[in-house]
């Protein structure tokens, strides 16, 4: 505690030499001594009244010249604050409450609302990698021999060859994904997690927190036992122990050996991987490895990417290819959230920054009005003697220590805000960010620099002007006053309502939006239907194996009581199974040209019936039907032949698969994700088994949705007549069947359709947030003008009632100010918003950019509350008495 | 040098006073001032150390009192104490507003505000 006090003097008060402070310290000691008998509480109070008298002594008044003002030292003009200016500017900020809240309210909002979505928008689209070594990684891709596209993932022996490049490269590291069981816990855990080259961890610059990292021979055989797992699964299985390393986790039905620990908030590649397994070249049953690396040094990204060219030619004549020796560098930034949440995360900014230029418009605003307030004040002091200079010191003070209140109650909103921002947004933000969302320093700095900016201009400025005025003049003056002021006021007003018109309508249709997203059929009847996703392990149940077991897990199932239906797929919309891509070809017709994207679902033949999806035209699945059956939506029949009916028996294939499709039926539209909502129309069914009569044929070549190497997903669509009863005996059922296998999210249809609306529902949530803060500081702007102008016309309108002017003469004089204001606003808003609409258009579905109601309602609404805003001071104008008012005058 | 009127001091701040009056028994080191004003208050009056040496540093500079040259014996002797003492500026100053005081309690009395002197008990 003295240590503390002593370091306390020596950075609060550099005014006492350094002799002095020691006695003092001495001092301090000797009362906290002979307080300590005293207990904790006393103790702990008499060191706060210590602590806070020594800081603050030094602003004390002179204790001998107790009756006057402290003269202070004599100084040269200066813009600097003087203690008494601060002690006035605190006095004065408490005598006008209600000033000083608005002030400090709107700066804490700006500063808040801004630092907490540029700083979710920095941490998942702009900011780099996290890691150390984060700005000097580059990652490497692969490039097809024609150098036209790059893909990821480079064959482990290009990467040996690679690797011996050192006049390139300082460093390549590689890493894969990988799926995992893992046994032991309360019930089997599917998780993901990732093969990493040895030297990957030090490459990014990231130890272990515990343990230590891989070494160079590690995964070569006999040496792969080995994982480091990430903190949250060292919180989660060994309750952050210190002895989790060198202990057992069984992965796959593998023992491995614990050997680190990552620090908290170490995702690579992403937040869901929970354990690293060493990965050797020399194995290449791990698949092909994304690349990282650090290029030599002194070599810039593009000369090693010319030196990388001239020896991909060369290794192409040494050693053949057939997808060549190309590489492409390009800089390491990790994965981003898909191109909508990204999309999403630019209008939420956009529509931030709206609410920021709104909150210096009100400051701004309120700045004029203190300062038309204190205009007589400032004009008598001034032609008392007391220097400009001065005068604007102390408003300087003022609008500083206002600024800083909020700026503190800001900050403290924005560490809240980001939490909870974190907690609402939807998986895919966050699950690719690769480091912790948190507060950015830049960025607060940059929010309170401009609102704090933006408070003291407009607080000193204004301030200034009216200093300057004649005294007499200001004290002659009344009701005609500051009509210049007047204007820009009015302006500033104006600007606030035409902002808030553009968020208000930006908010009013993506809320329609989200409102008509989830009141669309999906397709199918998402009552009493549950969803039970499947992965299996392929190694356990090959091919052969896997029918059976799933078929006899349906039984068990189905013997749940309540159940009535149980079908397998290999997924259910808005998650569905496989996509195709590819031109599509219909037979008898010339190719189409562009790309299709086809969603593909693997179905048994229940399935349809189970989901209650409807078929137009044809029928069903049988358990005969070749794999070559299609049951196809009705926008792909219509595409096929023109309309449903004659759709039946067409044929047609996607020329990268190769297998012609028949269709045997036609069924109705189910609503895909959001996303695959943007890039097709289409959808079809397949059989999932092979009929039993036919003998083995060879399967499609697929492209899996999930990218599970060594799982194969399966969904179970299950009817029961109560959704959410049934999930746990379900998972029990499952477990009837084999123990170790482990169970995904087990979901009612209907969550399962309100999650795919997650990013909509985000969206539309913060924009509406916004908009009513928006709608709020506008507001507020209004009333402020217009509850001035009564204040200001207070004898004009007495002297109005005075010769005969009606209530309604009153009224219309404020109201109609008010009107005037507004709707000019809403005049110039309702055009800025028609032509940003159109930013908004990939986020919406099922209502025009240029939606009528949404472009009528925002001008009614904000109408509607500029007259409420309007009606309180009109009102305090016709409580005006005529005799008062003369009286004054 | 003329020495400044006592009265000028006045009315001082009930702290000075109280500091005045600690040393006017005696030269103490700051803490010294500080219990005994607790003590002679009751625990009604308490002075916090950075208080105190704000008093102290205005009450030397217009030489009220001094930093004493004498130290007690070395064995209660810590060499980072200072010691004060009363100038006979600051004793007059003390004795003008205890008696500036008096008037005003007399007056009080007068006016019945307080028992009389000699009644009363």
């Amino acid at each position: 505690m003295t240590r503390l006090y002593a370091w306390m003097l020596r950075w609060l008060r550099p005014d006492v030499p350094a002799d002095l402070r020691h006695e003092m310290t001495a001092t301090f000691a000797g009362v906290m001594s002979a307080s300590s008998s005293e207990g904790p509480l006393r103790v702990a109070r008499a060191a706060a009244a210590e602590y806070a008298d020594a800081a603050l002594a030094r602003f004390r008044r002179d204790p001998l010249e107790p009756r006057q003002r402290h003269p202070g030292p004599a100084r040269g003009p200066s813009f600097v604050p003087s203690v008494q200016d601060w002690r006035s500017a605190v006095r004065r900020a408490f005598a006008h409450p209600g000033y000083a809240a608005t002030v400090a309210g709107v700066l804490a909002l700006g500063i808040a609302v801004n630092t907490i979505v540029f700083s979710v928008a920095d941490s998942t689209l702009f900011r780099g990698l996290p890691y150390p070594n984060g700005p000097q990684l580059i990652e490497v891709f692969n490039m097809d021999p024609a150098g036209k596209f790059s893909f990821p993932g480079l064959a482990p022996d290009t990467f040996a060859e690679w690797r011996e490049q050192t006049d390139v490269f300082e460093a390549l590291e590689g890493w894969n994904y990988g799926s995992f069981i893992l046994l032991g816990g309360a019930e089997p855990q599917r998780i993901n997690g990732a093969y990493v080259t040895p030297g990957l961890f030090d490459a990014l610059g990231v130890r272990p927190i515990r343990g230590h990292g891989f070494e160079p021979r590690d995964g070569e055989p006999g040496r792969d036992d080995r994982v480091i797992i990430s903190e949250r699964l060292w919180h989660q299985r060994f309750g952050a122990r210190d002895d989790a390393i060198g202990q057992q986790i069984a992965l796959n039905d593998r023992p491995y050996t614990i050997v680190g620990v990552m620090p908290p908030h170490f995702r690579f590649p992403a937040s869901h991987q929970l354990l690293w397994l060493p990965a050797a070249l020399e194995q290449p049953a791990r698949g092909r490895l994304q690349g990282y690396g650090r290029l030599t040094r002194g070599l810039t990204r593009e000369a090693a990417q010319t030196r990388l060219d001239t020896l991909a030619a060369s290794l192409a004549i040494e050693k053949p290819r057939a997808d060549g020796w190309r590489l492409k560098l390009a800089p390491a930034r990790g994965s981003v959230p898909n191109a909508s949440m990204a999309r999403a995360l630019q209008i939420l900014t956009g529509a931030v920054l709206i609410v920021l230029l709104i909150a210096c418009a009100n400051l701004a605003n309120l700045g004029v009005a203190q300062a038309l307030a204190r205009r007589r004040e400032l004009a008598i002091r001034a032609a008392l003697g007391a220097s400009r200079l001065r005068l604007v010191r102390e408003l300087f003070a003022e609008q500083l220590f206002l600024a800083c209140a909020g700026g503190a109650v800001g900050l403290a909103l924005a560490v809240w805000g980001v939490q909870l921002a974190i907690a609402l947004a939807p998986a895919e933000l966050t699950l690719w960010t690769p480091g912790e969302i948190r507060i950015d320093g830049r960025i607060l700095a940059f929010t309170a620099g401009l609102t704090l900016a933006s408070a003291v201009l407009f607080g000193i400025v204004p301030a200034w002007r009216a200093s300057r005025a004649d005294a007499s003049d200001a004290l002659k003056t009344r009701a005609s006053s500051a009509l210049a002021h007047g204007r820009l006021r009015t302006g500033l007003v104006i600007v606030e309502v035409a902002l808030s018109v553009v968020l208000l309508t930006g908010a009013a249709l993506l809320i329609r939006s989200f409102v008509s997203l989830t009141q669309q059929d999906p397709g199918f009847d998402p009552r009493g239907l549950v969803t039970v996703q499947f992965e299996v392990p392929a190694d356990r149940y090959p091919a052969g194996a896997r029918r059976a077991f799933l078929e006899q897990v349906a039984g068990e199932i189905r013997r749940v009581p309540g159940v009535t239906a149980v079908s397998i797929a290999d997924g259910v919309a808005p998650r569905g199974g496989a996509i195709y891509f590819g031109q599509l070809e219909i037979e008898g017709r010339a190719r189409e040209s562009g790309e299709t994207v086809l969603p593909a679902t693997s179905v048994d033949p229940s399935y349809l019936a189970t989901m209650r999806i409807p078929i137009i035209a044809g029928r069903g699945f049988t358990s005969d039907d070749p794999q070559t059956s299609a049951v196809v939506s009705r926008s792909l029949a219509h595409t096929l032949s023109g309309n449903a009916g004659n759709a039946i028996g067409a044929r047609f294939r996607l020329t990268t698969s190769g297998a012609w499709y028949t269709v045997i039926g036609v069924a109705g539209e189910v609503r895909q994700s959001r996303q695959m909502e943007r890039e097709t129309v289409y959808e079809m069914y397949q059989p999932i088994w092979r009929p039993s009569t036919a003998p083995a044929a060879p399967a499609a070549v697929r492209a899996s949705a999930g990218g599970a190497r060594t799982f194969v997903s399966y969904t179970f669509a299950v009817r029961a007549a109560d959704a959410t009863a049934v999930t746990t005996p379900i998972k029990q059922a499952i477990w009837r069947v084999d123990a170790s296998q482990p169970v995904g999210d087990v979901l009612p249809a209907e969550a399962l359709l309100a999650q795919s609306l997650s990013e909509d529902r985000f969206a539309a949530a913060l924009m509406g947030a916004f908009a009513t803060l928006a709608l709020v500081l506008a507001t507020a702007g209004l009333f402020a003008v217009l509850a001035q102008l009564v204040a200001q016309r207070r004898q004009e309108i007495g002297v109005r009632m005075a010769l005969g002017a009606s209530i309604r003469d009153v009224v219309r004089l404020i109201v109609g100010r008010g009107l005037a204001m507004t709707i000019a606003g809403v005049a110039i808003g309702l055009a800025g918003a028609w032509a940003s609409a159109r930013f908004l258009a990939s986020q919406l579905s099922g209502v025009s950019t240029h939606d009528p109601l949404s472009f009528t309602i925002v001008p009614v609404v904000l109408i509607g509350v500029a007259l409420l805003a309007s009606w309180i001071p009109a009102r305090r104008a016709l409580t005006v008495n005529p005799v008062d008012a003369l009286r004054a005058e | 040098m003329s020495e400044r009127d006592p009265r000028s001091f006045l009315p001082l701040t009930p702290a000075v006073f109280h500091v005045l009056l600690a040393l006017a028994s005696g030269e103490r080191h700051g803490y010294g001032i500080i219990q005994d004003v607790t003590a002679a208050t009751g625990g009604a009056v308490t002075l916090r150390t950075g208080t105190l040496y704000t008093i102290l540093k205005r009450l030397l500079e217009e030489a009220l009192i001094v930093e004493s040259e004498r130290r007690p014996g070395p064995d209660e002797d810590d060499e980072r104490r200072r010691y004060y003492a009363l100038t006979p500026l600051g004793r007059r100053v003390a004795q003008t507003e205890a008696q500036r005081l008096d008037q005003v309690v007399g007056l009080a009395r007068s006016r019945r505000m307080l028992p009389s002197r000699g009644g009363g008990r």
